[in-house]
């Protein structure tokens, strides 16, 4: 183990990470950004930087990669505090474990998708809707592949029109929500958010010949070894849609793990901040999807805030507060629009898997009272993913909350945490930023 | 609505509490079992599932092998889901003259009736080949077993309800009033007598017992093809110091049925925080490193802590604690409360009967530390 | 795996590295993300389950653990965050290839 310390540590790479990094860094402090991603950009600006940028992603990337003084750990995961002042992360290609100490932290762990569990979702070729982006931008080529985007939110129309970009044959986007919200919250961008609307139109018209059906839902996934065809429910009348591939996301659930090992207040599953975006703990900022999702310029403005903040430029930090309250409202609009249906509640059967890791059915967990009994008798949650996965679909099918966390994040190699602490050393030197080519910097490794 | 009379309130729905309560549920006693959160969600779910013979004291060394007979003879009746194995433990000869170590303990527990082996260097690499080369051999305990606590505090709050015992879960017990006691939601139970079975919980309700916490944590693998097959530990696991607030680590690893490697363990004095304190992880990584050395890249998913609760003379504290025989407690089991279970429900329901208990009363009595000479004589070792 | 994609640099396409799938020499394009050079190779699962069905990719984004796979000796590293480079070795404990083939 070594030790390395900042002024600030910034977790996560993506919008709100790189907002609070930069404005903390153009203030005079001394930054370090730590992603578990191989690359800046979060999962929204995901290899943006190497494709043509958006236009909303080209100045803050350029911004990152031209402020002095913040340091770029990307492959780095986090494995857990070592007390108030201190986080212990493993640098990519493992070797020994490096303690951060920072003054103070900034949260901007974003979020990850909310899958529920189907009848099949176990089924290779069944991915999550951002998570089939992810890994199509990543370098797999799907085209010509027929794939069915499903499950809810606003992120459905964009992945399936990047899908068709890519040259894939989308062959259905089916949202759950109703049409009555979803036209409801199409009217309120077009009176509010013109902006917003008109993307809106502009993915809807990228995947034109594809149907789009609304207040539909995903019963079961059929397939041998693969996924092969998707059954559908609109409530009365069942239909089915033959695939290759089913990207599958149901909205986004925010990473508040690490806040929650730091003793971080939780409300509605987010962190709790206040106006300053700090959250229950001292020295602790919260900023972005973690906060509670409300898309990627909300996530700036509070990365910009936590950072302001951070660096004593209060006056900079009040004066965004408003525009970040006037998002936040805008994305409650957002939630009410792609509410749950409570049917979705009972698409699964007692075979269904719930947890993919332990494969723990749901017949086994409804016996279960709790969480904890659930994971102390069934191993619900206990696996690999510590129960990222069936944790929120438990809280959606159950009420289920009290999920405790436990270190590390992401698994350690026992010799990782065996190695001895050597003398105070300085992280590794910032040769790397945003503008950095991606096969260095994943490539290159990392340890003092 | 009728006011439900109970003969014994259990407090605490952990291994001990569980089988206290289905063992006194089947003597015929009326029992209601009263638990704040789930079964076995304390120390229970914390430790390793080890039941061993230990032989720390004479009285221990007794005390151990009466429990293990127990769950022995429960095997049978086990559901699978408790993954009941005789393991055996294998004692480690680590350090120079420690086979001398394996030879006496070897013969201590032979005077007792106790089945073991001693293995040398030979031996003990063929049954444990992922072991260091170089260790001079081991003590091999057949008979000892490892279960997984969770399921069968589960199996025994089970069996209590088929002997008809009540359940009230979501509540704790917060005072102790004459023939019935008072719960967290301002109800009460009438109970004639009540069991304390709720670890260091005992001590906000009879804060005179000496208890004190040593907090032990300890590391899971991922799931790997199994290549440990007993369960293994250091000897001399013991012998570290006992100075309040220090903190010793020894080698003690479990092979799970999943295929997992459980590995501890550590023991902290007078520590009663949960926290993960990572240069205790460290040196038990360290130690499990040195042990098994092809293990160094395998990955550890869950790290965690538990709070052993110990009386300062390192025996159980079971009985009646008030003259009136209306109160007793079940704690202090200091990380042996999966052995101790049914050994103590026995003890209990004995004392509640009033029939002899397994072994001399005295020596768990928690009115041993209440000062009084006869007390004090019996413990003079 | 040469043609052009979206996501990848254009200027950069003709860089490639080699990397060792279960043994067999690969040329992917340098960034190419493990897991998806993985699935385009056309490995769409990665793991078998506790109870044994077989498992690909579902989050793509580190957090499933479904394309978990031996990398450079490192069991259970998720393929999804790990970039191709020069040399990587990875094993696939559990995928039958041929069957994918």
């Amino acid at each position: 183990m070594t030790e390395a310390q900042v002024e600030l540590l910034v977790v996560g790479a993506g919008p709100a990470g790189i907002a609070a990094a930069c404005t903390a860094a153009e203030s005079g402090v001394q930054v370090a950004v730590l992603d578990d991603n191989p690359d800046v950009g979060g999962q929204i600006w995901r290899g943006e930087k190497r494709s043509a940028p958006s236009s909303l992603a080209a100045p803050w990337l350029e911004r990152a990669a031209k402020a002095s003084g913040i340091q770029w750990l990307t492959g780095w995961a986090a494995v857990g505090p070592d007390g108030p002042h201190a986080l212990l992360a493993l640098p990519p290609g493992g070797g020994q474990l490096v303690r951060v100490a920072y003054q103070k932290l900034v949260l901007a762990t974003g979020a990850r998708e909310l899958f529920l569990p189907v009848p099949g979702w176990t089924l290779p070729g069944v991915f999550g809707a951002g998570g089939l982006q992810a890994l199509v931008k990543g370098g797999w080529s799907v085209a010509e592949r027929r794939i069915v985007v499903a499950g809810s939110g606003p992120l459905l129309l964009a992945v399936a029109a990047y899908l068709q970009q890519t040259g894939a044959d989308v062959v259905l986007v089916a949202e759950q929500a109703p049409w009555s919200k979803v036209s409801r919250y199409a009217m309120h961008l077009l009176l509010t958010q013109f902006a917003k609307f008109r993307q809106g139109v502009r993915l809807r018209r990228t995947v034109r010949s594809t149907p789009y059906r609304v207040g539909c839902w995903p019963v079961r996934i059929l397939g041998r070894e693969q996924v092969e065809a998707v059954i559908f429910s609109d409530g009365v009348r069942r239909f089915q849609e033959s695939c290759d591939l089913l990207a599958c996301g149901f909205g986004l659930v925010p990473n508040t793990e690490l806040g929650e090992l730091l003793g971080c207040q939780r409300a509605a599953g987010r962190l709790a901040v206040d106006r300053w975006q700090r959250c229950s703990v001292p020295h602790v900022y919260a900023a972005g999807e973690v906060c509670g999702i409300a898309g990627v310029e909300c996530a700036l403005v509070e990365g910009q805030i936590a950072g302001y903040h951070a660096s004593g430029n209060l006056t900079a930090a009040g004066r965004l507060c408003r525009k970040r309250d006037r998002l936040r409202r805008f994305a409650g609009q957002l939630h009410q629009a792609f509410a749950l249906r409570d049917e979705l509640r009972s698409v699964p059967d007692p075979h269904t898997i719930v947890c993919r890791c332990e494969d723990v059915t749901l017949g086994q967990v409804r016996e279960q009272m709790s969480w904890r009994a659930a994971r102390l008798q069934q191993r619900c949650g206990m696996g690999l993913c510590q129960g990222r996965i069936c944790g929120p679909a438990l809280e959606f099918l159950f009420g289920w909350k009290d999920r405790s966390i436990r270190p590390p994040l992401f698994p350690v190699p026992l010799g990782a945490l065996a190695d001895e602490m050597s003398p105070k050393s300085d992280l590794p030197s910032s040769e790397k930023s945003p503008s950095a080519s991606h096969s260095e910097c994943s490539t290159r490794r990392l340890s003092p | 609505m009728a006011v439900e009379a109970y003969d014994l309130a259990v407090a605490g729905a952990g291994i001990v509490g569980a089988a206290c309560a289905a063992l006194a549920a089947e003597a015929g006693l009326r029992v209601v079992l009263i638990e704040p959160a789930d079964v076995a969600s304390g120390a229970t779910a914390a430790g390793m599932g080890h039941v061993l013979v230990m032989d720390d004291s004479p009285q221990l060394l007794r005390w151990t092998h009466f429990c293990r007979q127990l769950w022995l003879e429960l095997e049978s009746e086990l559901p699978a889901r408790v993954e009941f194995r005789r393991t055996g433990t294998v004692w480690l000869a680590a350090s120079g003259g420690a086979m001398q170590q394996v030879a006496s303990k070897a013969e201590k527990l032979r005077a007792h009736g106790v089945d073991c082996a001693v293995w040398g260097a030979a031996e003990l690499r063929e049954a444990e080949p992922a072991l260091r080369a170089d260790l001079e051999g081991g003590l091999y305990v057949p008979d000892d077993v490892v279960l997984y606590p969770p399921a069968a505090a589960e199996y025994f709050v089970n069996r209590a309800r088929w002997f008809h015992a009540r359940m009230r879960f979501g509540q704790s017990v917060t005072e102790l009033l004459r023939g019935k006691l008072r719960l967290s939601d301002g109800s009460t139970v009438v109970a004639e007598r009540c069991l304390l079975a709720n670890g260091y919980g005992v001590r906000q309700l009879v804060p005179w017992l000496p208890l004190e916490p040593r907090k032990g944590h300890l590391l899971i693998t991922a799931r790997m093809t199994p290549v440990v097959h007993h369960q293994l530990i250091e000897l001399g696991y013991h012998d570290s110091v006992r100075a309040p607030g220090s903190h010793s680590v020894a080698f003690n690893v479990q092979p799970r049925v999943t295929g997992q490697l459980l590995i501890g363990s550590s023991r902290q004095h007078g520590v009663a925080d949960r926290d993960v304190d990572w240069t205790v992880v460290q040196r038990m990584a360290q130690r499990a490193r040195e042990f098994l050395p092809s293990f160094a890249d395998q990955p550890i998913i869950r790290i965690w802590t538990g709070l052993r609760v110990a009386a300062p003379d390192g025996l159980p504290v079971i009985g009646y604690c008030d003259e009136e025989s209306r109160t007793l407690v079940a704690t202090g089991h200091e990380g042996l409360g999966i052995t101790a279970a049914l050994g103590t429900a026995q003890f209990v329901v004995n004392l509640l009967l009033g029939q002899p208990t397994p072994l001399p009363a005295e020596w768990f009595a928690p009115l041993r530390f209440t000062g009084s000479a006869s007390f004090q004589e019996l413990h003079c070792d | 795996m040469t043609e052009s994609r979206p996501g990848l640099d254009q200027g950069k396409e003709s860089e490639t590295v080699t990397i060792w799938v279960n043994g067999r020499m690969v040329r992917v394009p340098a960034g190419t993300v493990l897991a998806s050079a993985l699935l385009h190779l056309g490995i769409l699962y990665t793991a078998r389950s506790v109870s044994g069905q077989l498992r690909g990719p579902l989050c793509g984004m580190g957090i499933c653990f479904e394309c978990r796979a031996t990398v450079n000796g490192q069991p259970l590293m998720r393929t999804c965050q790990l970039v191709c480079h020069e040399g990587l070795r990875v094993e696939i404990a559990q995928a039958d290839q041929e069957a994918q083939a």
